[in-house]
């Protein structure tokens, strides 16, 4: 029995690529073979740019796409082979908040409609108008919400019943897919806000998925890095601003521009793009960018290796402390 | 539903007009005319429009305005049955094709296959098979029609599927019929009506072309297409016998597409 | 850093819509000078790209918009000239990039024709020198064996690719004045950075006015000049990159700049919010715009309209109390 509430292993999610006649051509390998382990009333912020597999990894995670390879276990019960019918039991328990306010919500519902299907879709009968206004509240939508429509309400309103529909059910998981990328920067510090007071009241443990440095690094505990399917680092929050190892991180963490005018950063610029999914590079995925890359970077994947107490790194410059053991 | 925004598209008003107008003249035929649609006078048969008879007599001497307005219940009414239920089959075939890949596969080869013949012919076909009569007009044109409905349901479907809240429903638990119905179908439903008051109008136009052709509503049962198909023999002399059943026709027909029109624009957000 | 390129004098957009009259934008000014980059921050509803878009005439002025006030390129007022005359402006003298560039890119045609178009439409050259000046903009903008990429669809290239054509595209005719509205919003971290710093290079060599418009605080600490800061259709405060983020007067630029989860630094507690929320256009408040969501209101702030001030040279507000950090 672990410490983990909410674990994938060796989590692989390959989307084949047909041609005319329906044949698998070739993959895309959006996740190939990433192992993510988070703590009840903790954060684990999961960074990496476009295409590298994050989003695919939390909609993998939650069963909304089933895996190619890989396990998931919550609670210590495995959830990877189960039934539609069983899984919809522990749907209660893992929710998502979607990142776009605009499409997540049924535009010809009303918002009291809409959070009181959930109920109605895990059988509560009676008292669904006040269980939801309950919620409302709680997310911190005034009362006359429940009869607006979504188009009638800002991006960060509609945010909000995003969060209020996936409380509603009492979940100790909730994976947050970009929840404030699409919000004005005054509205992403209440979103936040909202969140972080909701975790620690609840103890909801949030696989948080975001591209920007600075709000994962507010809101996380623990952080991991992907690029391209790969998880490439993972380490405390502390930890991995102050002591970035793989180079790709560091890369990262140097491109974010700050907003301090007069801290003229010393840039790591990565050259050309990043490799496409169809076809990525052999060895170290991260090789053909890399500034410090060595002959076995072409040739050999490097392992996940334990550099001290909770700082792990997929790279050939690091010698393993010890060696990661499987469970 | 902007009913204000309706108002101001003057042709789709006309249009909306003009179909109550002749559906309750359809309704309320008995009390707009004293002569029974059957009533045969052989001596005045063939009598040009008068005080008396102001669409004149057919061939056996029955009031052609009586059989007209009777004719429009069952012509509308053929329509009217046509078109609700090819909605409801159409868009439940729809609705599951686009949820179900191998249901796709099957239900949209069948209504492909249905497609590639002409309606009209495909009709006459599905009457010879299943013998003259209302319902059966109503039957073989319901089979004609349900392929657009579907296709149309399907495609709406298949974009709404892609949605993100329909994801999160997923997500929530709910089940496919659930989702398919509470919340995908509110979205299909708009392209539909649009498209049934088309079906509402071309029904009309088949019912004529398959009564005219004598594998409609049979006789003496009068309907627009039969009594059509009795003026085409005698219209040199008898002009009545066509003009008012083609005028009635062709304007309902009309008043139907102009509302049609206009109800497809109020759903269409990006028209002005 | 030289001459103004452009000067915004008391610009104004009304839009006529279904609701009524709603101006967008009231009394905007500013100047633009050569080989500077000036950054209009606000969030969504400000006015930013309304600006932009009516310095370049985009909006429809038969029935939707009508502008009040001058625009001078270069000492011309563009927006007295006849409509028509404007198309020899676009392209040539004043080019725009947008935020995304898939969409902005017509999907049907090579990259090397969209960057030849303007090329052929403003200048004398036939259709050969054309594609070899389309060459070579790819190169200038980095992109690499340009004589393969020009022959390429927009949709065979990355995101970061696609935007260098934009840029390419909007630069092949060298022009004096560059819009940029979002340009890196929709990109990685990494590939914002690329291209920011492309935008630098090609500014100072072709000594171009630049105008960057977005929403993200810390895009404008690193690449801009001068910063304006717009709420609700008005400039809320005007000054020199370095003094906005050190000495920031305008209690609407504090809550913002507040807002921000620092990369640097500390924790802290809880993120500081901005109370309430940006009214809609249709519900402009009167006297000071952002009176009921700022701490410091007083009634004078309800009941009159603050000018914009210059409190100190070169640091503009529009407020009756301006402050310094807290």
């Amino acid at each position: 029995m672990s410490e983990y509430i909410f674990e994938g292993r060796d989590i692989k999610q390959y989307f084949p690529v047909k041609d005319f006649l329906g044949r698998k051509k070739s993959e895309v390998k959006a996740v190939d073979g990433v192992s993510i382990a988070i703590r009840e009333g903790e954060t684990y912020g999961l960074v990496g740019e476009t295409g590298c597999g994050k989003s695919t990894l939390g909609r993998t995670l939650l069963k909304l796409l089933e895996p190619t390879q890989g396990s998931i276990w919550y609670k210590g019960k495995e959830l990877t082979d189960m039934k539609v019918n069983e899984m919809r039991a522990y749907r209660k328990e893992l929710q998502m908040i979607f990142q776009d306010p605009y499409t997540s919500l049924n535009p010809r519902k009303k918002v009291g409609k809409i959070l009181e299907e959930v109920l109605e879709i895990h059988g509560q009968q009676k008292g669904r108008k006040e269980t939801v206004m309950q919620i409302l509240e709680k997310v911190g939508l005034r009362k006359e919400f429940y009869d607006r429509y979504p188009n009638e309400m800002s991006g960060g309103q509609r945010q909000r019943v995003g969060i209020a529909r996936a409380l509603l059910l009492n979940p100790s998981v909730i994976v947050c897919d970009e929840p404030v990328s699409a919000l004005d920067v005054s509205i992403q510090s209440q979103i936040i806000n909202l969140l972080l007071d909701l975790q620690q009241e609840r103890k909801i443990a949030y696989l948080f998925i975001a591209h920007d440095m600075s709000v994962v690094k507010y809101i996380s505990n623990r952080i991991g890095v992907m690029y391209l399917g790969n998880l490439v680092e993972e380490a405390s929050t502390d930890e991995l601003f102050g002591m970035p190892m793989h180079p790709y991180t560091q890369a990262l963490l140097s491109a974010v521009p700050s907003t301090n005018p007069h801290i003229r950063k010393q840039r790591i610029v990565l050259e050309g793009d990043v490799p496409s999914p169809l076809s990525p590079p052999e060895g170290c995925v991260f090789h053909t960018r890399c500034p410090y890359a060595m002959p076995i970077c072409k040739n050999q994947k490097p392992e996940w290796k334990r550099i001290n107490e909770g700082h792990c790194v997929a790279c050939h410059l690091y010698k393993a402390e010890e060696k990661v053991e499987d469970n | 539903m902007d009913i204000k925004k309706f108002l101001h598209n003057k042709m789709a008003v006309i249009g909306g007009i003009i179909t109550i107008i002749m559906v309750l003249s359809a309704i309320f035929a008995p009390m707009l005319t004293s002569y029974g649609p059957l009533d045969m006078v052989i001596s005045d048969r063939l009598k040009a429009p008068s005080a008396a008879h102001i669409f004149g007599t057919d061939t056996f001497g029955r009031d052609l305005f009586s059989r007209v307005l009777y004719g429009a219940r069952v012509s509308i009414g053929v329509g009217f049955s046509v078109s609700i239920l090819t909605m409801i089959l159409g868009m439940t075939v729809g609705l599951y094709a686009s949820y179900y890949k191998w249901l796709d596969n099957l239900l949209m080869r069948v209504c492909e296959g249905l497609k590639a013949i002409p309606a009209t012919l495909l009709a006459i076909a599905l009457m010879a098979m299943l013998g003259a009569s209302t319902k059966n007009v109503i039957i073989s044109l319901v089979i004609v029609s349900i392929p657009d409905i579907a296709r149309i349901s399907r495609s709406s479907a298949l974009l709404t599927k892609e949605q993100t809240y329909i994801e999160a429903m997923y997500a929530l638990g709910a089940k496919p019929n659930r989702i398919i119905w509470k919340n995908i179908m509110p979205n299909v439903i708009s392209p539909v009506i649009v498209q049934t008051t088309y079906i509402f109008a071309s029904a009309i136009i088949v019912e004529a072309a398959l009564s005219f052709l004598g594998v409609g509503v049979p006789a003496p049962e009068p309907s627009w297409g039969n009594i059509l198909s009795e003026g085409k023999t005698v219209i040199y002399n008898s002009w009545w016998m066509i003009v008012f059943p083609g005028i009635y026709m062709a304007l309902t027909v009309l008043g139907l597409n102009m509302f049609g029109d206009g109800v497809r624009d109020l759903m269409d957000p990006t028209s002005h | 850093m030289g001459e103004k390129i452009l000067e915004v004098d008391k610009l104004s957009t009304t839009f006529r819509t279904d609701n009524g009259k709603m101006k967008a934008i009231d009394g905007m000014e500013f100047c633009v000078n050569k080989g500077e980059i000036l950054g209009i921050v606000g969030e969504s509803g400000c006015g930013k790209s309304v600006t932009s878009q009516s310095i370049m005439r985009l909006y429809d002025e038969k029935y939707t918009a009508s502008y009040e006030g001058r625009v001078l390129l270069d000492g011309e007022d563009i927006l007295s000239i006849p409509l028509k005359e404007m198309k020899n402006i676009r392209g040539n003298r004043i080019a725009m990039i947008f935020q995304d560039a898939l969409s902005s890119l017509n999907p049907v045609y090579t990259v090397g024709n969209q960057i030849m178009e303007p090329i052929m439409i403003h200048q004398k050259v036939d259709k050969k020198q054309a594609r070899n000046k389309a060459i070579e903009m790819l190169r200038l903008v980095g992109i690499p064996s340009p004589e393969k990429r020009v022959d390429q669809y927009p949709h065979e290239l990355s995101g970061g690719m696609r935007q260098r054509v934009m840029i390419a595209i909007a630069l092949s005719c060298e022009p004096e004045l560059l819009i940029a509205d979002e340009p890196t919003t929709a990109l990685d971290v990494t590939i914002q950075a690329q291209i920011m710093e492309l935008i630098i290079k090609l500014k100072d060599r072709l000594n171009m006015g630049v105008i960057l418009i977005t929403h993200d605080l810390s895009v404008v600490a690193e690449t801009c000049d001068r910063v304006i800061v717009m709420y609700l259709g008005q400039t809320v405060e005007e000054a020199g990159v370095d003094d906005i983020f050190d000495n920031p007067m305008h209690p609407y630029t504090n809550g913002l700049l507040n807002s921000i989860p620092q990369l640097e630094g500390k924790r802290s507690e809880r993120l500081y919010m901005i109370p309430g929320m940006v009214p809609l256009l249709s519900q402009i408040p009167s006297g000071c715009r952002f009176a009921k969501r700022c701490p410091h209101a007083t009634d004078k702030c309800f009941a009159q309209m603050p000018e914009l001030n210059e409190i100190e040279p070169g640091h503009k507000v529009r407020c009756f109390f301006p402050e310094g950090k807290r």
